[in-house]
């Protein structure tokens, strides 16, 4: 079934298509949550509360982008809010962790490698994690979820120029904020 | 290779110059390379259902706006009641008289009663002199 077909049923108030419509694109939201949150309820809660604003507004939506275009702005809009919230939350209750990142889950019998893996891979969520939220943004869709400049331009309704500086942006604060880590 | 030794400890700039840059380049691209490995997305079959159910147990749109509108008035209401009440604080503090004991003033100067009091006059005769 097609973009146009299932936006059309959907937007009849079909369940069907939208269950439909829901198992597609389950993988994109989860995977790019995934990089904005650790926790797995957070993310499985973020994905759910993506799908159900994808039924709220799909009378909203002009068709202008495609489905997952939309599907992935909805996504970074959501995963930025998640994470100011957690951050509020955790400066009221004067908690020192200002994100769940510092407590990269391991399981007991994941190899030496896997765990070097989780430890560089948590060291960037960790940068990424103080980043403005659209270098964080825009870094996140090109290197993780692989999409070009374009398209990260089309989510962010940005130009492509505006883009590529903003991954540049982002790579050179990494660079920064992770020297400490180039010195030992 | 070499180890080199860094210097500075915040602008990655090393008296090691571009070797050092390139070689913080690599780990760089070494830890992104790691980060950017696909998330496994667990089977949940039930997941579309948990959605379907929560969309269908939502409040309805005007039932979430009339309590936001609610909210909202309750806020301003409150609000104003804090304005008055630190006003009044203000008012006490910097000993500024309440306007019925301005009233008996002007009764006093007169040399009236409150009920014979007629403010504006006071107020013209007061300017004319």
């Amino acid at each position: 079934m097609n973009d146009q077909h299932w936006l059309e049923l959907i937007r009849k108030g079909d369940k069907t298509a939208f269950r439909e419509l829901i198992e597609h694109y389950r993988p994109l939201v989860y995977r790019t949550s995934a990089k904005f949150v650790a926790n797995v309820d957070d993310r499985d809660d973020l994905t759910q509360e993506v799908f159900i604003e994808v039924w709220r507004s799909i009378n909203k939506f002009r068709g202008d982008s495609s489905i997952s275009t939309w599907i992935y702005r909805i996504t970074v809009n959501k995963a930025l809010n998640l994470v100011q919230s957690a951050k509020r939350k955790n400066w009221y209750s004067g908690l020192l962790r200002t994100s769940d990142y510092r407590e990269p889950e391991t399981r007991a019998d994941e190899t030496a490698n896997n765990l070097m893996r989780n430890e560089g891979a948590s060291l960037i969520n960790m940068a990424l994690d103080t980043l403005p939220g659209n270098q964080r943004v825009a870094f996140i869709l090109s290197k993780a979820e692989g999409l070009s400049q374009k398209e990260v331009a089309a989510v962010m309704e940005l130009t492509e120029k505006a883009v590529e500086s903003l991954i540049h942006r982002a790579r050179t604060n990494l660079r920064k904020k992770l020297s400490h880590y180039y010195s030992m | 290779m070499q180890k080199r030794k860094k210097i500075s400890g915040i602008s990655g700039v090393s008296l090691n110059g571009q070797n050092f840059d390139d070689d913080t380049d690599q780990r760089l691209d070494a830890l992104i390379a790691d980060w950017e490995l696909p998330v496994e997305v667990p089977d949940d079959p039930y997941f579309a259902d948990r959605v379907l159910s929560r969309i269908n147990n939502r409040p309805a749109a005007s039932f979430t706006r009339t309590l936001t509108i609610s909210a909202v008035a309750a806020a301003a209401v409150l609000a104003i009641a804090v304005g008055v009440g630190i006003g009044n604080i203000v008012d006490r503090r910097m000993g500024v008289p309440a306007p019925e004991n301005q009233l008996m003033n002007v009764a006093n100067d007169l040399g009236i009663g409150m009920t014979q009091i007629d403010p504006y006059e006071y107020l013209l005769s007061e300017e004319e002199e």
